[in-house]
């Protein structure tokens, strides 16, 4: 056989395509009709199909949150109506809070990753603050979300600059995670004593949420709500970067947690 | 990349309103393709019909969380490539993949493609053996790339990977695939840069 380093593609890669047109397929079976029956008895099963299901979830959302509205500041309920609109985001009131979690019980983040690592595992380019004395985060986490996509955390340990947060037992926790594809809708439950205020993030609207801590929520692809009832959030800023949403917890106070927001850049 | 995006974002466009019939037509378009992806990563026709009938379902409930103008047939294979390869796993087939070559044999005057030449079937079933010999990733990769023909950006969304690392990742596997063959049959030229897999 010929050994000479052949140009891209290589030998191997002509052979794996000429292979491919030779794997024996069976005919593809006509699919249209059980789709459509397993539709329709799901549906039958489940309520009505995607659009008027997440219109229904998102006006029970908003009932819940205008319910509640006496809570809100104005500039709050004003916040309430585009809230809908932030891809994946949304606050509403419910019921009482549960228990904070431990901090010292280890936040449920996921699989403990590498920088490196990460940037493989997530399909967008991960933003790291660029604030002084920030930088590296101290440990990094991949979680696999509600439908099939995957979020990144970046944990920044409590030291002098950087006081515990109430939610997080740690100095400060950004977590990223794809909303284009929409395969995640987080929430959060608002309860009283939350402050919502709209604030901006460079041309993003964002949102900076302070006050009691409040509930995690997930939608998953059939709308239905998921709590993560592992822990509670504390003051939070929500905003969007390009496709992707960040949500940054920390003890910092909105100024700070604003201007490391700011900082943050992808490589 | 899009494939017929007019057509195929109106469909999808009135199937995430609930019209059936819509979606009923972008699972005419695309069962050829989702059905031959779940075959080829299951080696097995049974799984591949019920993983490619379950993932037209669960896109169907995905769809208002669809990018709208966002390439469809990438975004469908990655849901049909997880419930693949779910599938597998449920059932608890560890053991190699078992897909097989059909028996073409070229006739006496027909002229063979450099490839063909290049490649007997003995070559060829080796080859074959041992791509089901490498793990789901490296399976995968391979099968968007050379047996589905996706483009690096297509093969990164259904890999759920970042459009850069899909090079070095099938460079990875090509280095685990030249491993696995047995020495004196592909040629291992270092043409892709990656060299064997460590």
């Amino acid at each position: 056989m010929n050994r000479r380093p052949g140009p891209l593609p290589s030998q191997l890669e002509r052979a794996l395509s000429d292979v491919g047109t030779k794997i024996q397929v069976p005919r593809a079976p006509d699919l249209a009709a059980s789709v459509r029956s397993r539709l329709e008895s799901q549906t039958a099963r489940r309520g009505p199909i995607p659009a008027p299901r997440l219109a229904l979830v998102a006006a029970v959302l908003l009932i819940a949150v205008l319910g509640g509205a006496f809570l809100f500041s104005s500039s709050a309920r004003e916040a309430v109506a585009g809230w809908l609109g932030i891809r994946g985001v949304d606050i509403v009131e419910d019921a009482p809070t549960p228990a904070p979690t431990h901090p010292d019980a280890g936040l449920p983040l996921g699989r403990r990753s590498s920088l490196e690592e990460a940037r493989k595992l997530v399909p967008f380019e991960i933003a790291l603050p660029a604030a002084p004395g920030l930088g590296r985060p101290d440990e990094v986490y991949v979680a696999e979300t509600a439908y099939g996509g995957r979020s990144v955390s970046l944990v920044y340990r409590a030291d002098h600059s950087l006081p515990s947060a109430a939610g997080t037992g740690v100095g400060l926790l950004v977590t990223e995670f794809e909303a284009g594809l929409r395969d995640d809708l987080m929430q959060k439950v608002r309860t009283a004593g939350v402050e919502v205020e709209p604030v901006r993030v460079g041309t993003s609207s964002a949102y900076w949420i302070s006050g009691e801590p409040h509930l995690v929520l997930l939608l998953d692809p059939s709308g239905n709500v998921i709590e993560d009832r592992t822990r509670l959030a504390g003051d939070t800023l929500l905003w969007e970067r390009g496709r992707v949403s960040l949500r940054l917890e920390s003890g910092l106070g909105k100024g700070r947690a604003l201007r490391i927001a700011r900082s943050m850049r992808a490589p | 990349m899009g494939d017929r995006p007019l057509d195929d974002a109106e469909l999808i466009e009135r199937a995430a309103g609930g019209d059936m019939h819509a979606y009923e037509g972008l699972v005419g378009s695309y069962q050829g393709i989702a059905h031959r992806t779940a075959y080829l990563l299951t080696g097995s026709s049974a799984d591949a019909e019920d993983a490619a009938q379950e993932a037209f379902v669960k896109a169907f409930y995905a769809l208002p969380r669809f990018r709208p103008g966002a390439p469809f047939r990438p975004w469908l294979l990655k849901i049909v490539a997880r419930e693949a390869i779910s599938r597998r796993r449920v059932a608890g087939r560890t053991e190699r993949l078992n897909l097989r070559l059909t028996e073409v044999r070229l006739s006496g005057g027909a002229v063979p493609s450099p490839e063909a030449a290049a490649l007997r079937d003995e070559d060829r079933r080796e080859l074959l053996a041992a791509v089901g010999r490498l793990g789901e990733r490296d399976r995968l990769i391979i099968t968007c790339r050379y047996w589905l023909d996706l483009s690096e950006a297509e093969t990164a969304e259904v890999l759920g990977c970042a459009r850069g690392t899909v090079k070095s990742r099938l460079s990875r596997a090509l280095g685990r695939l030249r491993a696995a063959m047995p020495a004196d049959r592909i040629d291992s030229p270092t043409a892709t840069g990656g060299g064997p897999g460590q």
